[in-house]
C-alpha cells in the first residue's frame, strides 16, 4: 500500500480583481493550504463563507486553474493536468455539488444523466446499462427511478442520483462539497449512512467539505478547519473536538446551538469573536483573525503565524509557536507544571 | 402557566390550495397558543406547512387561491373576522415579522435609514389617504423624531456604527448587520408579538449565534413573546420556552423545550432527534426512510405511518388523536394508547428500529 | 473616494438628497461616461436640445422660419450663406430645421410628459391591487392598444383639423398603454417581494407602499423605455407630417419639410435630405442614449 490518495502541498488560488484597470488586489481564495488522505478515510475541511474550502475542491478537479502549489494524485502529479490526465482523472476523481437540483439537467430522464459520465470515461456499450442499474440500486433507488424526471424526485433522492452518477465510474477519491447542506436532518442522515456503507463497500477516499461541525465530527477521520484561505488548525477529528486548541476552532464550536446537555460538555465556554468575515480582497495583515479574535496581541496584527506542530496536530496560531502551553498563558491561566514566568 | 388568556390563539386552522393535480390541505387542523412573554416554535422539515400557518396567521395569504378555516385569535380577537385594513392596522400596531433572508426583507433602493424612518412613521394613523402621507412624510418635526427612534434601536440591537449604517443601503452592509437591520425594523412599533421565521439562517454559524444571543437579550428585556419557525432544533432548543413538532400539515407532538428533547413522545421527533449529528461523536441513526408525504395524495389515517418503524394497520384507518403528557405536552400517536399491548415508543427504541432498518429500496409511487 | 470630501456645508443638501444616494449617482455616472456610444448619444440629445431651447438666437435667420418669401434666393444649393440650402420658398433649411426641432421636442415632451404618468400611476395601481381592478384597467389598455396610431391620428385628423395639436392629442392618448403595460408587470412582481410585504405587514398605507416600496423600483426600466420612446414619438409625428396630418406648412415640421422636399428630389435634394438627416440624428441620439441607460442598470442589476 502506497503513499496517500490526495496529497496536496502549498495549494493557492487567486482570482485577479475584475476590470482592466482595477488596481484592486487578487482575491486570495486559497493561500496556502496542504493536507494528505490516505486510502479509505475521510477528511472533513471545515470553514465558513469565504473560508476558501468550496475552492479548494474546485481547483483539485480543475475547475479552476491552480495558481501555485501542487496537487497529487496516487502520488501522481495532477496540479495542472493535460488533456490526456484530465480524461484519466475523470475516471478516478468526481465531485458532487451541494445543490442536487442544479445538477441535474430537467430535460433529461435519470436514465440519460447518468449514462452521461460512462460515454464520457469510454465505458464500452454493453455494460454502461448494468451499470447504471447497479448503482441506482445501490444508492437505494429501483429501476422506476430510471425514467423519471428531475422534479419529480425529492431533494433526498436527487442527492442519491448525484452520488450514483459519481459512482458509475468507480472513482477512488471522492470530493463531497457540502452533499447534505440542502437537505432536512432526517434525509442528511440517511445520505451520510448511505456514504459510510459505499466508503467501506469499495474502498473509497472521502474528502469531505462542509459548514456544520457535528457532521464532520461523526463522519470523518481527519478535520481541517480554514479561515480565509488558510488552514488553522488540522489532525485527527476525535482529539481537535475534544480539545479544540486554534480560537477561531474554539469559538465555532462555542457557537453551535446544541440539542442535548451531554454535548454542551463539548463546547468551550462561549468565546465569541468580532464582527464577521472580512472580503477576500481586505486581508488583515498578520494572522487573519486577529481582528476578530478574543485572545490577540499586538504581535498577532505583525507576524503572520506558520502552522505549529503541537503535539497531536498543527495549528496556526503564534500562541502555539513554542508548544501546548503558549494558548494557556495566553488566556491567562497557568498551565499545569510550569514555573510562572508572567504576562 | 397562567390562566390569562393567550395572546395567540390557534385552533383548528386549516388551509388548502387548489392545484394541477387536485385540491390539496397543506395544513390540517393545527392547534397552537403563544402565551404572553413566551418563546414559542414550530419546528419542522420541508414540505410539513410550518409556513403556510405562518402566512395563516398573519394574513399573508391570498384568500382565491388559498382556502382557509379555523380561528386565529390575537388578544381575544379573531383576525380572520377583522377587515383587512382593521387587520392590517392590527398586524402593523402589535405583530411583526422578521422573514428569513434579510437581503430580500429590505427594499433595495433606499437606505437603512430611509427605510427604517418610513417604518417608524407607518401606524397609528392607518391609511389616511395621499394627502396624510405627504404631511407626515415631509413634515420635518415627525421626521427627525422618527429618525432618533430608529438610531436608539439599531444601537440596542447592537449595529455596529449606526450613524453610517443609517446611510448605508443594504447591499453594502454584512450579512450580520442587515439581520439586526430587520429586526431593529421589527421592534419599531413595539410589537406585543414578534414572529421570527428561520431568523439568521442565512447566516454563518458565529454571527447567527450572536443575533440568537441578541434575541436572547431582546426577550429578556421587552414584554415580548416569539413564534419562531425553523427547522434547526438545535436553535429551537437555545431560544424556545414549548415547541411545535409539525408533520405533513398537522402537529405531531408539542411540550415544553426540556422534554420535547429529553423524552420525545411522537415516533417522529424521535426519529428527527436521533438523526441529529452529535458533537459528542455518538453515531446517528441513520435517518428516517422514504420521503415527506405529497400535499395532494397524502397518506391515509396517520400522516406518518409509511415511514414510521411502529406502524401498523389501524394507523392507516384513523387520524390518531392528541394523548396528553402533561399540562403543555401532547403527542397524536396511536401508539401511545398501548400500555402492555405493545411498545411505546421510547427514544431508545425508536433509533434501534431504524438503525435496524435495512436500506429499503424506495419504491417510487410505494412508501404512502 | 466621494463627493463628500469637497470641504463645502452640503447639510442642506443633505437632507433632500444622502451623501449615500449622491455617491450611488456619482458611480453611475463614472459607469456611464465610460460608455463611449452613450455619451455620444447624451451629447446629441443635448446638444440638439439646446439648440431648440436657443432657436432664435442661435438660427442664422430667424426671420425666415414662417411664411417669408424670397423668390430670387428659393432653391439655392448649400453654401456658406446658406449651409443646408434654401427651398422652394427661398427659406433657409437650416434655421428652420433648428426651429424644427422645438416642434419635435415639444412633441416627445408633451406626448411623453402627458402619457407617461398616467401610464406609470394606472399601471403601478393594476399591478399592486390585482383583482377586478387589475382587469378592468388593463382590458382597457388593451382596447386603446388595439388601436394603430396612425390610424387614430388620421381619424381624429379627418374629424377635426389636421393640425400639429390634434397630432399630438391623438399620440398622447395612446402613449399611455405602453406604459401602463410595462409598469404593471413590473408592480405585480414587486407586490410578491418580501420588503413590500414586510411594509404591508408593519401597516404602511398604500399611497407608501405605490411611490416608496414599487415606483423607485421600476424607475430603471421606465427610464429606458422613455428614453427609446422619445425617438419613435419624434418619428410618428415626423411620419404624420410627411402624409400631411401633423404640421402644416408653412410651420418648419421635419416631416412636413421631407414631405415638401420630395418633389425636388433628386436635383435640389438638399430640401429633403437635410430635414430627413435631422429627424434621423435625433432619433438616433435618443436611441444611444436610451441603450447606454439600460447597459447601465444592466451592470447594476447584476452587481
Amino acid at each position: 500500500m502506497s503513499g496517500p490518495v490526495l496529497e496536496v502541498e502549498d495549494l493557492k488560488k487567486h482570482f485577479p480583481a475584475e476590470g482592466l484597470f482595477s488596481s484592486d488586489p487578487p482575491a486570495k481564495a486559497v493561500d496556502g493550504v496542504s493536507f494528505s488522505i490516505d486510502e479509505g478515510e475521510t477528511l472533513g475541511l471545515i470553514g465558513e463563507s469565504g473560508s476558501g474550502k468550496s475552492t479548494v475542491a474546485k481547483t483539485i478537479i480543475d475547475i479552476h486553474e491552480t495558481t501555485d502549489g501542487l496537487i497529487r494524485f496516487n502520488g501522481q502529479d495532477i496540479t495542472n493536468p493535460i488533456r490526456q490526465q484530465l480524461a484519466e482523472m475523470r475516471s478516478e476523481i468526481q465531485l458532487v455539488f451541494q445543490d442536487p437540483t442544479s445538477c441535474l439537467n430537467p430535460r433529461r430522464t435519470i436514465r440519460k444523466s447518468l449514462l452521461v459520465p460512462l460515454k464520457a470515461t469510454g465505458v464500452p456499450r454493453s455494460e454502461r446499462e448494468q451499470r447504471v442499474r447497479q448503482m441506482l440500486e445501490r444508492v437505494g433507488l429501483n429501476d422506476e427511478y430510471l425514467y423519471k424526471y428531475p422534479h419529480e424526485l425529492s431533494g433526498g433522492q436527487k442527492q442519491r442520483v448525484n452520488i450514483a452518477r459519481a459512482l458509475a465510474v468507480e472513482p477512488s477519491l471522492l470530493l463531497l462539497d457540502e452533499p447534505t447542506s440542502a437537505l432536512d436532518v432526517s434525509v442528511q442522515a440517511k445520505i451520510i449512512s448511505l456514504l459510510e456503507d459505499i466508503q467501506t463497500e469499495f474502498d473509497l477516499t472521502y474528502l469531505f467539505i462542509t459548514h456544520d461541525l457535528s457532521l464532520v465530527r461523526n463522519f470523518a477521520d481527519e478535520t481541517a478547519v480554514m479561515y480565509l484561505g488558510e488552514i488553522q488548525e488540522q489532525g485527527p477529528t476525535d482529539r481537535i473536538f475534544e480539545n479544540p486548541r486554534h480560537p477561531y476552532t474554539r469559538s465555532l464550536l462555542s457557537s453551535i446551538p446544541v440539542t442535548s446537555q451531554q454535548e454542551e460538555a463539548y463546547k468551550p465556554d462561549s468565546e465569541s469573536l468580532d464582527g464577521e468575515v472580512p472580503g477576500a480582497r481586505n486581508m488583515p495583515s498578520g494572522c487573519r483573525l486577529h481582528p476578530r479574535c478574543p485572545h490577540a496581541t499586538e504581535d498577532c496584527a505583525m507576524r503572520h503565524p506558520e502552522q505549529y506542530d503541537v503535539q497531536d496536530r498543527d495549528v496556526r496560531c503564534i500562541a502555539y509557536e513554542d508548544g501546548a502551553e503558549g494558548f494557556e498563558r495566553l488566556r491567562g491561566r497557568r498551565p499545569v507544571g510550569s514555573e510562572s514566568d508572567g504576562s | 402557566m397562567s390562566d390569562a388568556a393567550p395572546l395567540l390563539s390557534v385552533r383548528d386552522l386549516s388551509v388548502g390550495f387548489e392545484g394541477f393535480d387536485g385540491y390539496a390541505d397543506v395544513v390540517d387542523g393545527v392547534d397552537l397558543t403563544v402565551e404572553h412573554g413566551e418563546v414559542v416554535t414550530i419546528a419542522g422539515e420541508t414540505g410539513c406547512g410550518k409556513s403556510v400557518t405562518t402566512k395563516a396567521i398573519t394574513g399573508l395569504l391570498n384568500e382565491p387561491p388559498a382556502r382557509v378555516d379555523g380561528t386565529v385569535e390575537f388578544d381575544g380577537q379573531d383576525l380572520r373576522e377583522l377587515p383587512d385594513t382593521e387587520r392590517r392596522a392590527l398586524n402593523g400596531d402589535r405583530i411583526s415579522v422578521i422573514f428569513q433572508n434579510p437581503l430580500s426583507s429590505l427594499n433595495p433602493v433606499f437606505t437603512i435609514g430611509e427605510q427604517l424612518t418610513d417604518t417608524a412613521q407607518f401606524g397609528g394613523e392607518g391609511d389616511t389617504g395621499i394627502l396624510g402621507y405627504l404631511r407626515r412624510r415631509y413634515s420635518s418635526t415627525d421626521r427627525s423624531a422618527a429618525r432618533e427612534r430608529v438610531l436608539d434601536l439599531l444601537e440596542e440591537v447592537r449595529m455596529p456604527d449606526p450613524e453610517s449604517v443609517m446611510d448605508s443601503y443594504p447591499s453594502e452592509l454584512s450579512g450580520g448587520m442587515r439581520q439586526r437591520a430587520i429586526i431593529a425594523q421589527a421592534l419599531l412599533n413595539e410589537p406585543d408579538l414578534l414572529i421570527a421565521d428561520e431568523p439568521g439562517s442565512a447566516l454563518d454559524v458565529t454571527v447567527h449565534d450572536e443575533i440568537l444571543s441578541l434575541l436572547e437579550d431582546l426577550i429578556a428585556k421587552r414584554d415580548m413573546s416569539i413564534l419562531m419557525i425553523t427547522h434547526n432544533l438545535g436553535v429551537a432548543r437555545q431560544l424556545s420556552d414549548r415547541v411545535y413538532i409539525m408533520y405533513g400539515g398537522r402537529i405531531a407532538e408539542t411540550a415544553p423545550t426540556a422534554e420535547i428533547f429529553d423524552t420525545p413522545h411522537h415516533p417522529y421527533t424521535q426519529g428527527l432527534i436521533a438523526s441529529i449529528p452529535r458533537l459528542s461523536g455518538e453515531s446517528m441513526a441513520g435517518g428516517i426512510g422514504g420521503s415527506v408525504p405529497e400535499y395532494t395524495d397524502p397518506p391515509m389515517g396517520c400522516r406518518f405511518h409509511p415511514r414510521c418503524p411502529y406502524a401498523d394497520d389501524s394507523c392507516r384507518f384513523s387520524e390518531p388523536a392528541d394523548v396528553s403528557f402533561g399540562e403543555q405536552a401532547r403527542s397524536a400517536c396511536v401508539r401511545h394508547a398501548d400500555g402492555d399491548g405493545g411498545p411505546v415508543p421510547t427514544l431508545q427504541e425508536t433509533k434501534r428500529r431504524l438503525s435496524e432498518n435495512e436500506p429499503t429500496l424506495e419504491r417510487a409511487e410505494g412508501d404512502r | 473616494m466621494s463627493i463628500d470630501t469637497l470641504s463645502f456645508d452640503t447639510s442642506g443638501l443633505d437632507r433632500i438628497v444622502s451623501p449615500a444616494r449622491r455617491e450611488l449617482w456619482y458611480r453611475s455616472y463614472r459607469r456611464f461616461a465610460n460608455q463611449p456610444m452613450s455619451v455620444i448619444g447624451l451629447v446629441i440629445v443635448v446638444a440638439i436640445a439646446l439648440a431648440a431651447v436657443f432657436a432664435p438666437y442661435i438660427a442664422p435667420y430667424p426671420e425666415q422660419v414662417g411664411s417669408f418669401t424670397d423668390f430670387a434666393n428659393a432653391y439655392q444649393p448649400p453654401s456658406l450663406d446658406h449651409p443646408f440650402g434654401t427651398d422652394s420658398a427661398g427659406r433657409d433649411i437650416l434655421t428652420r430645421v433648428i426651429f424644427g426641432y422645438r416642434i419635435a421636442l415639444l412633441l416627445v415632451a408633451v406626448v411623453l410628459g402627458l402619457g407617461v404618468p398616467v401610464g406609470v400611476m394606472l399601471g403601478l395601481v393594476a399591478g399592486y391591487a390585482g383583482g377586478w381592478v387589475d382587469t378592468i384597467i388593463m382590458r382597457i389598455t388593451d382596447t386603446f392598444l388595439a388601436l394603430p396610431p396612425l390610424v387614430l391620428a388620421l381619424a381624429i385628423a379627418s374629424a377635426f383639423e389636421p393640425t400639429l395639436e390634434v397630432a399630438m392629442f391623438a399620440i398622447a392618448s395612446l402613449w399611455w398603454t405602453w406604459y401602463a403595460r410595462l409598469t404593471r408587470g413590473l408592480a405585480a412582481s414587486l407586490s410578491s417581494e418580501e420588503y413590500v410585504q414586510a411594509a404591508e405587514l408593519a401597516g404602511a398605507s398604500t399611497t407608501h407602499i405605490l411611490f416608496r416600496e414599487l415606483l423607485p423600483n421600476c424607475l430603471s426600466p421606465l427610464l429606458v423605455k422613455a428614453t427609446l420612446d422619445a425617438g419613435i414619438v419624434v418619428l410618428t409625428g415626423a411620419s404624420l407630417s410627411f402624409i400631411g396630418l401633423g404640421v402644416q406648412p408653412p410651420r418648419p415640421g421635419l416631416g412636413t419639410m421631407v414631405a415638401n422636399g420630395t418633389q425636388y428630389l433628386p436635383a435640389e435634394w438638399w430640401i429633403s435630405i437635410f430635414p430627413g438627416f435631422a429627424i434621423f440624428l435625433l432619433v438616433m441620439g435618443f436611441n444611444m442614449l436610451g441603450d447606454g441607460l439600460r447597459d447601465l442598470f444592466d451592470v447594476e442589476v447584476e452587481q
